[in-house]
């Protein structure tokens, strides 16, 4: 069966964050352009005012050490993009002077041109792929959404045991870390959801009273609960799902028209600093290694990995040069193991998602002791289609799979069993069901969905919602008798199908008004477990609804 | 300039203002140029502003309000005191419109949406509980046994109950105040009992009532002069909040040394 794209139809969250047309500032250190290769800084201004006229392109000498610059440079916008020449440039000062100017400093984006582009041997190669990285950083910023208290904590610096006099009477400067944060509106913990506190390495987030809270002490701005949130209600200044995803469409956007095979990589600020350190052996000699800077690998999330493939280029995910300081590794290799099992299995080349050396640019082997059989005639990597974003949340993890699987050869009924797998699949024995909904009363996504007609009572599920939660389960009666089983499994034919039907019941109507009151399997159920004690009761159990019953 | 006697026998003088970098032994320590007396007092001011805004808007109590806000905003810039608050611009922008308002426009607006003419009156603690007249009961006396515990009482001509938001507000000022003078005379335990009170009201009242109140009153009002203001006192209160625990969280290790030592002792 070939899966055809108009069989789909996703409607999800789509990236919207700030409008285009909001003024952005990009500044750019004047050293990019005498140090390694040289960048022709003055054609990447050309680029990026005829990118965009509403960006102010400022040319800045040694910018890196001299903050005080920023102010003038910035007057007039609310967001800002750095492009310095090393990761050895005073952060802290120029959030500092963001922070007094009135731009936002945690949506500022600092990309280091000096040690991710200007390694590029070929001078035209370093341009085009400085240009393309300041394409994607530019998008970043801009889709940043507005920042308040709850996305950030201030830290100052504690005060240790010897300290002068005058120290303890003055305040420190102040940072600010960003936090999760969650959009109310969109959160589904009051319905019994909670992967992002399953997700999180720190315990910081719990569920008080269907409300999630966090615990800003104990977040450091991770986002692995921002990449396992099914509905995208989590939120990380900086480096959150919207910004990822619009830096990511600009890349290969701009990429399509300048660079032939790109690798879009995703590194966090450890992996970002030993790719500089490894200097012209790293990936920063790469001319088509496009760094994307995530808080922790864990915040990239299963579905932007497959829509990067989907789009006609490669995923890569940096390894941590040491010990994940999120406790992130064992997660991140089980997500792109589960990454290419789910391309072998729809034909695409399971190699398009790795994870990378940054210090070598070189792929890591395979640590995670899984076989991959490529199947026969895998199609290789499309060419960039004419594919619109699917938006984040499950939705649009369902529109990327789908939008890999179009036009392939894929066995309808393949199902990918496996651990990271972000969606489940339900099966019920209609001959165990009694079509009371208990199921789809727990299900906090909706995958569930119960339809109690007047004649006819349905279930219907939805594979595209699933995300193996497991409460369906523990909701049903029957459960024991095996009426009900969840598996952690992707199944790209059941993802097409879209809600479907699984059990279906004649309703019993009331006696008395015609309102429905439960499903024929239901009351036989009740008269098998009443059995002979309730010979008297069973009939009428069935014949009247709940306001009637107290009428007669 | 001031000068205190320790126990190690060393004079020291106060911090001089806009210091920078102060070489003492061999060690460099970067100062930002913000003592912590100017940031307490910086909050109180922007605490007592607030207070007087959800007051009702008498045409005197208008006039010094506008004057309060120019001060504030030249206190802000001050020794960069201002970087500390990340809703500054907002709050001060907020505040110096509210200040250029007609008396009457605001007056009607007080009364028509604020004040509750078309319901509860959504400046009260209470009347954003749920749980009924106990619920209610129990935060005014929750809300008094903390302002005794402070030393305050609430005044017997004073016009409104303990859980308005304006009695809150100031009461934060109170609290403010009380730090800053702690950190004048040097008395890091006190200003730092201070900070815990200030923390703990923050946490159970202000951080969700203000919120709270701002919702409430852009649902009714959609619009108007009040909205803007109260959305930056509920996003300065949740700063503020962060803030103190932030700086409590920074004297951790110091705050049992000084339950009841001088500084002096406490380094040896």
């Amino acid at each position: 069966m070939t899966l055809h794209s108009g069989s789909v139809a996703i409607p999800s969250r789509q990236p919207s964050g700030v409008k285009p047309a909001t003024a952005t500032a990009v500044l750019i250190c004047g050293r990019l352009a005498t140090g390694n290769a040289g960048l022709d800084i003055s054609r990447l201004r050309d680029f990026l005012t005829s990118l965009d006229p509403h960006i102010q392109v400022s040319i800045v000498e040694d910018l890196c050490r001299t903050p005080k610059a920023i102010p003038p440079a910035v007057r007039g916008v609310r967001r800002a993009v750095f492009a310095v020449c090393s990761s050895d440039f005073a952060e802290a000062e120029a959030r500092h002077e963001l922070q007094r100017a009135g731009v936002e400093p945690l949506t500022a984006v600092f990309l280091n041109l000096g040690g991710l582009a200007s390694h590029v041997p070929d001078c035209d190669a370093a341009l085009r792929k400085a240009k393309v990285l300041l394409a994607g950083a530019v998008a970043r910023a801009r889709s940043a959404p507005e920042v308040g208290p709850e996305h950030r904590r201030p830290v100052l610096p504690p005060l240790g045991q010897n300290v002068s006099r005058r120290a303890l009477f003055t305040m420190p400067p102040i940072r600010y870390q960003a936090v999760a944060a969650c959009l109310p509106g969109e959160c589904i913990a009051e319905q019994g959801c909670d992967l992002c506190t399953l997700a999180c390495p720190r315990g910081a987030l719990a569920i008080d009273g269907g409300t999630l809270r966090v615990d800003k002490d104990r977040c450091d701005g991770c986002g692995a609960c921002a990449s396992a949130c099914p509905t995208g209600a989590l939120d990380v200044a900086g480096g959150g799902p919207l910004e990822l995803d619009a830096q990511v469409e600009a890349l290969l956007e701009q990429a399509s028209s300048e660079l032939p095979n790109p690798k879009i990589l995703f590194l966090c600020p450890e992996a970002a600093r030993a790719a500089e350190a490894a200097g012209s052996a790293g990936l920063g000699a790469s001319p088509d290694i496009l760094p994307v800077e995530v808080p922790g690998a864990a915040a990239v999330p299963t579905r932007l990995l497959l829509w990067i493939v989907a789009r006609g280029a490669e995923a890569r995910i940096a390894s941590c040069p040491t010990a994940c300081r999120h406790s992130q590794t064992e997660a991140v290799q089980q997500r792109v193991d589960f990454c290419r099992k789910l391309l072998a299995s729809i034909g695409h080349a399971p190699e398009a998602v790795g994870i990378l050396n940054p210090g070598t640019a070189a792929l890591d082997a395979d640590q995670t002791g899984s076989r991959i059989t490529p199947r026969e005639h895998a199609k290789p990597l499309g060419s960039a289609a004419d594919l619109r974003n699917p938006g984040i949340g499950m939705e649009g993890l369902a529109g990327a799979i789908l939008a890999l699987a179009t036009g392939t050869e894929s066995n309808p009924h393949a199902t990918l069993e496996h651990p990271a797998s972000p969606f489940g699949l339900v099966s019920l024995d209609r001959s165990v069901c009694t079509g009371c909904g208990s199921c789809a009363e727990a299900c906090p996504t909706g995958a569930m969905a119960r339809d109690a007609g007047d004649r006819v009572t349905s279930l219907s599920f939805d594979a595209r919602s699933c995300t193996a939660c497991g409460q369906c389960v523990a909701a049903c009666p029957e459960a024991a008798r095996g009426a009900l089983r969840t598996i952690r499994a992707t199944d790209v034919g059941r993802l097409a199908e879209g809600r479907k039907r699984v059990f279906e019941d004649s309703t019993i109507p009331c006696r008395r008004c015609g309102q429905p009151v439960m499903p024929a399997a239901l009351l036989g159920r009740l008269n098998e477990l009443l059995g002979g004690q309730g010979a008297e009761l069973a009939p009428r159990i069935g014949q009247y609804c709940a306001s009637c019953k107290a009428l007669v | 300039m001031d000068s205190v006697q320790i126990q190690s026998e060393r004079r020291v003088t106060a911090p001089p203002p806009n210091r920078r970098v102060v070489k003492r032994s061999g060690e460099q320590i970067r100062l930002a140029a913000a003592p912590v007396t100017g940031l307490a007092r910086l909050r109180q001011g922007c605490y007592r502003l607030l207070s007087q805004a959800v007051l009702w808007p008498k045409e005197e109590r208008l006039r010094g309000f506008a004057l309060a806000t120019i001060e504030m905003g030249k206190m802000g810039q001050r020794g960069h005191l201002a970087d500390y608050l990340p809703e500054w611009d907002q709050l001060l922008g907020a505040l110096g419109s509210f200040a250029a308002r007609q008396p009457a426009a605001l007056e009607k607006e007080y009364t028509r949406i604020v004040a509750g003419n078309a319901g509860p009156s959504l400046l009260y603690e209470s009347s954003h509980l749920s749980g009924g007249p106990a619920a209610q009961g129990w935060l005014l006396a929750q809300l008094l046994k903390e302002y005794a515990e402070a030393g305050v009482i609430s005044s017997p001509h004073g016009g409104e109950t303990e859980d308005h938001a304006a009695v809150e507000l100031e009461f934060m000022a109170y609290l403010c105040n009380g730090e800053a003078e702690a950190w004048e005379r040097e008395d890091v335990a006190q200003a730092l009992r201070s900070s815990a009170r200030q923390g703990e009201f923050l946490s159970r009242h202000l951080a969700k009532f203000l919120p709270t109140l701002a919702q409430g009153v852009e649902v009714q009002a959609r619009g108007g002069s009040y909205l803007p203001v109260l959305r930056a006192a509920a996003n300065f209160v949740l700063s503020d909040a962060d803030l103190v625990s932030a700086l409590r969280e920074r004297f951790r290790d110091w705050s049992d040394a000084y339950e009841s030592a001088t500084w002096g002792q406490a380094r040896t």
